[in-house]
């Protein structure tokens, strides 16, 4: 009896010593890393974001849903400034080898109380600035724009604006706000900092399709339009937006 | 004796009780669906298909290789014609709608003779695309360039609906009449007119093209093939009423 019972008991010691080693190898298989080096492979996966990042860390691009859109980096430091208008986009946002934000292909649409809002644009940024080139598409209740923009930025960095902006987004409503926000971009007007459109391709609201040249300080200078109606015209535009010149298709001279 | 296999079975039942919980912890975290959703870090990763999603699973990006790439999908249902034939990106709006997408395509047949196309797109909401910046090729006949278009405002699955009764109707005039009359313009807008083409065509010529709400072009500055350069207006019926070149 004392026998059987010692073989059993030897019996169940080896079967938990082999279990225990089973468990030990699955549980470290399951929860250690893959060995670096290695490609993994899947069919298909779902995911809310994935991160391109250099070997260092530094991330490069992002494609994510609305809810993982990464915040504005500029100057290495995360603002928390996307999405004032409501629009809530998802895509790509592309980062220069600083880590800061350069760019990116972002789409949004949705219905709302007031009907529906819709966009989306392929941007470059200016170095250390905001949008360069825009390619772009956005609709508010059929006020509708799409085209090409070409822009200048000015020279300073743009987290000058962006802490700014912070601070007066941190200023309860008001006037003082609004005097506040009013002083800023008087301010950048005055330093000429602000971004001037040097050219538009595309359609406008009003219905017509145009391409527009502009000077330096983003007053157009040159128009080609055919407008809503068909009218098809070339203006030549003094610094006021004052029309000098028109050729149409009547004239001969 | 009785003490030493007292001992044993006191051990034994230890080992158990370890391994058991050992075994529910890795039970547990195994098919639990984490709290906080982790990230796990990648080398590289091959993929045939990508989708990226929100939360509540409503897509909003398909990266995807040609065989898995999706056909159209409005509000998470698709509808037209089946998937297979995009590879590349699309996009879906903030309500699972597909609202344009960055596809790449080339190949060369056993004849020698190749197609290829690299194509972006933005759609109008609910509609179809309205931007597109595309180089198509068909066996070295080129359109490269910038298009805007205007849609018409009626819902693309609307349209989709109406084509898909016209096509089970049967042969005859019926069939006939109904289909003029959904490829007429709505109220003084067509389903689709181009508005502005910047490029270069298959003729060869530089183009930077203008048109009216109807997509006819009301105005085209051209350099042709042989590098002659002009600036045309044009009516309504494609008459060049008026055309300047180099000579005053």
């Amino acid at each position: 009896m004392d026998d059987q019972l010692q073989r059993e008991i030897r019996r169940l010691r080896r079967t938990n010593a082999v279990a225990v080693g089973l468990l030990v190898i699955v549980s470290v298989s399951a929860f250690v890393q893959a060995r670096p080096g290695t490609r993994t492979k899947f069919d298909e996966i779902d995911v809310e974001r994935i991160n391109v990042r250099e070997a260092d860390g530094r991330l490069r691009l992002t494609i994510s849903n609305h809810a993982r859109l990464p915040e504005v980096v500029v100057g290495g430091k995360s603002y928390p400034l996307r999405g004032g208008t409501g629009v809530k986009s998802a895509g790509l946002i592309f980062f220069n080898d600083e880590g800061n934000e350069d760019g990116g292909l972002v789409w949004a649409g949705s219905r709302n109380s007031k009907g529906y809002q819709a966009s989306a644009n392929l941007t470059f940024d200016q170095f250390d600035q905001d949008e360069t080139i825009s390619l772009g598409y956005g609709d508010e209740n059929r006020h509708r724009q799409a085209g090409l923009d070409v822009l200048d930025r000015p020279e300073e960095p743009i987290q000058i604006f962006a802490e700014s902006a912070m601070a007066i987004r941190a200023m309860p409503d008001g006037p003082a706000k609004q005097e506040r926000a009013r002083r800023l971009q008087e301010a950048a007007i005055a330093r000429g900092a602000m971004p001037a459109q040097r050219l538009f391709v595309g359609k406008r609201p009003d219905k017509s399709s145009t391409v527009m040249l502009a000077d330096r300080m983003g007053r157009a200078r040159l128009r080609l339009t055919v407008d809503s109606l068909g009218v098809a015209r070339i203006e030549f535009l003094d610094d006021s937006g004052h029309v000098t010149r028109s050729l149409t298709g009547s004239d001969t001279r | 004796m009785d003490t030493q296999i007292r001992r044993d079975v006191r051990w034994l039942k230890l080992y158990a009780l370890c391994s058991t919980a050992a075994f529910v912890v890795l039970a547990l975290a195994a098919f639990r669906r984490p709290a906080t959703a982790p990230k796990t870090k990648f080398e590289e990763i091959d993929v045939e298909r990508i989708n990226v999603v929100e939360k509540d699973g409503k897509l909003r990006l398909v990266i995807s290789n040609r065989d898995r790439s999706p056909g159209p999908i409005a509000y998470g249902k698709p509808f037209g014609y089946p998937g297979g034939s995009r590879p590349g990106m699309i996009f879906f709006n903030d309500e699972g709608s597909e609202n344009g997408g960055l596809t790449f395509t080339g190949k060369q047949g056993a004849d020698g003779k190749y197609s290829s196309s690299v194509h972006m797109s933005f759609d109008q909401f609910n509609e179809d695309q309205v931007i597109v910046l595309q180089y198509v090729d068909e066996n070295g006949v080129q359109r490269k360039g910038l298009q805007i278009l205007d849609r018409a405002n009626v819902p693309i699955l609307d349209l989709v609906k109406q084509q898909e009764a016209l096509q089970a109707m049967p042969a005859g005039p019926a069939k006939d009449s109904a289909t003029k009359k959904f490829m007429e313009p709505r109220p003084g807008e067509p389903l689709a007119a181009q508005r502005l083409f910047v490029g270069r065509d298959p003729s060869k010529s530089a183009l930077v093209l203008l048109s009216d709400k109807m997509g006819h072009p009301r105005m085209r500055l051209s350099v042709d093939s042989l590098g002659k350069a002009s600036l045309d207006f044009i009516d309504a019926s494609g008459k060049v009423t008026r055309s300047i070149g180099d000579q005053p």
